[in-house]
């Protein structure tokens, strides 16, 4: 049987600030399994968690309990991350390098040789849009391209995993989409894809599968189509020609009523709704514009799931700063 | 492993050999090599030896001040720069990460003390002295001197603050230079007070925990009496002392490293 790209069990990370403050769960307890090409979003508040998780994962943090595995070796271990690629959340490199010196170091640290090292670095830069800055050193770039060149040095291995976290920051919209674009292109060469963002919007387009942290714990993980129910959450109509007697019968029966200008915008609570305030609307005089349904979104849902698991505002598990 | 440690040790040297500082240091010690001539003529006493002595401080003194500004936030601007997070989560040990820095100090040092060796090399002679194998033992020793400082900066460096480190490599390095006088004194104290005394105690502990780094010294012999100089045999043993230090050092930076989180 083939072992998941990425696995953890009961993971458990303490965090002891000072001999006199208090320790700060920053996982408890976190038990998590990515397949192999997988697109995944890890979707958390601030301080849920994500990046601790991520850290974890990658070698930078020594959890307190539990283990995990990339591609079947314990994380721990160096020979682990001989297949996997992270880029961190604004990455920072070695400033008085070039972009292409830089990849060619990471190259050298993964044993690849010589002409192999610029040949990728290369292709690298120009696969990330950097190839007209490749020689200019990394102190001069924008916060947009150390995060271009922070993808880039997670490729340089040609790892089988990427966790990416965060990778959408900094980004123009441009960056955004072409990194979107990236993620798509890596798992059709058959790479996993493990990525946190906070533009749950990404994550709705991009994921087959993802996970919802609360506290340093999983409250939520499945496929998209599972995870979001499908049902209608309200249906938004726009009329033009209502009058202020017809506006005002119809903003009884409606959820929300708004008007802008020679337009009414309604929201009805279901479908029924909706036809009922159409049906009094043409017969009022009025013409329908516009008829959308609207169903639940995966902020909706994190919303949701959130509420449920008694958070509200920022959580008040591990600092992501810090963590 | 090597691989890593030379890709590492090699960016090291490639980041210090770019930065400014480096530079002005090189440019100080250069001026100080042309100054001994001044001094020389100033000094009561044999102008070469003024010379023979000023250069080879200068070229240790360049070499400890390299150590303690640039060794003891080796591994602190790592982690504040978070550079560290793209290395350490490569294939890369953290024993590896520390050797490396370290090894690319230790180049940057050795390139650096042998520019201005040069310069000492050339000049000295342009006055009339010569250039012997004392002279040329007492440069190569003040470079394994640097070696085994880098090393206490490093170990300091992956504990804490740059500040902090320069404090305790500076008291280290200073506690050093003085160490092979402890057991004359711990002598004549032990001939004047009874023994056991918590000051005895303290400095017995001073003299095997600090490096003994006047045995690394050869200036005053290279250039006042030769004869003085140790024996091949003496000088591999202080070699290996040097190295058996610094290794030391370098095992305890790995192991308070090991420890952190990032």
């Amino acid at each position: 049987m083939t072992a998941p790209a990425i696995a953890a069990r009961s993971l458990r990370v303490v965090y002891r600030p000072g001999l006199f403050q208090r320790p700060r769960v920053g996982l408890a307890g976190l038990d998590l399994e990515v397949a192999g090409n997988e697109v995944f979003g890890y979707v958390g508040a601030n301080g849920a968690g994500k990046t601790t998780t991520i850290k974890t994962l990658v070698g930078l943090i020594q959890p307190d309990g539990g283990e995990a595995w990339i591609l079947g070796q314990p994380a721990a271990d160096a020979a682990a991350r001989s297949g996997l690629g992270y880029a961190p959340e604004n990455p920072y490199f070695y400033e008085y390098l070039t972009a292409r010196e830089t990849l060619e170091f990471y190259a050298r640290l993964f044993g690849i040789a010589r002409a192999e090292r610029r040949a990728r670095a290369g292709d690298l830069l120009e696969r990330v849009g950097l190839a007209p800055a490749a020689d200019r050193r990394v102190r001069q770039f924008s916060k947009g391209m150390l995060q271009r060149l922070g993808l880039a040095q997670a490729m340089v291995n040609d790892p089988k995993v990427l966790i990416l976290d965060e990778p959408m920051t900094g980004l123009d919209p441009v960056g955004r989409h072409d990194v979107r674009n990236l993620i798509l292109d890596l798992k059709a060469r058959g790479k996993t894809v493990f990525f946190s963002s906070h533009i749950l919007s990404d994550v709705e387009a991009l994921c087959d599968r993802a996970a919802i942290l609360h506290d340093g714990r999983l409250v939520a993980c499945g496929r998209l189509s599972e995870l979001l129910s499908g049902k209608t959450l309200a249906v938004e109509l726009t009329l033009a020609g209502a009058g202020p007697e017809l506006e005002r019968q119809l903003a009884a029966l409606a959820l929300r009523a708004r008007r802008d200008g020679a337009e009414l915008h309604l929201a009805a609570a279901d479908e029924a709704a909706a036809d009922e305030l159409v049906r009094r609307a043409v017969s009022g005089g009025a013409a329908v514009r516009s008829l959308v349904r609207t169903r639940e979104s995966l902020e909706d849902y994190f919303l949701r799931v959130r509420r449920e698991a008694g958070g509200s505002g920022a959580a008040g598990g591990a600092g992501e700063g810090g963590a | 492993m090597i691989s890593r440690v030379l890709a590492l040790a090699l960016n090291t040297f490639r980041e210090a050999v770019r930065d400014r500082v480096l530079y002005l240091l090189l440019v100080v010690g250069l001026a100080a090599v042309a100054f001994s001539r001044v001094l020389g003529e100033i000094s009561v006493g044999d102008q070469l030896h003024v010379i023979a002595d000023t250069g080879l401080a200068a070229v240790s003194l360049l070499g400890v001040m390299l150590s303690v500004f640039v060794g003891t936030g080796l591994i602190y601007k790592e982690i504040d720069k978070r550079t560290v997070y793209t290395i350490l989560s490569k294939p890369v040990r953290r024993g590896e990460f520390i050797l490396g820095k370290y090894l690319g100090l230790v180049l940057t040092a050795g390139v650096c003390m042998a520019v201005l060796s040069a310069g000492f090399l050339v000049y000295y002679p342009l006055h009339g002295g010569a250039v012997t194998w004392p002279l040329l033992a007492a440069l190569l020793f003040s470079l394994l001197e640097v070696a085994v400082i880098i090393a206490v900066a490093v170990m300091f460096s992956a504990a804490s603050t740059p500040i902090l480190s320069a404090v305790l490599t500076t008291v280290v390095f200073a506690a050093g230079r003085l160490s092979h006088w402890i057991p004359d004194f711990m002598d004549q104290l032990g001939r004047t007070r009874t023994g056991g005394s918590v000051l005895q105690f303290l400095l017995q502990l001073l003299y095997y925990l600090t490096p003994n780094l006047g045995i690394f010294d050869l200036r005053d012999a290279a250039v006042n009496d030769p004869g003085r100089m140790p024996a091949a045999g003496d000088l591999l043993r202080i070699a290996f002392y040097g190295a058996g230090y610094a290794a030391a050092m370098l095992l305890g930076a790995t192991l308070i490293f090991r420890r952190r989180r990032f």
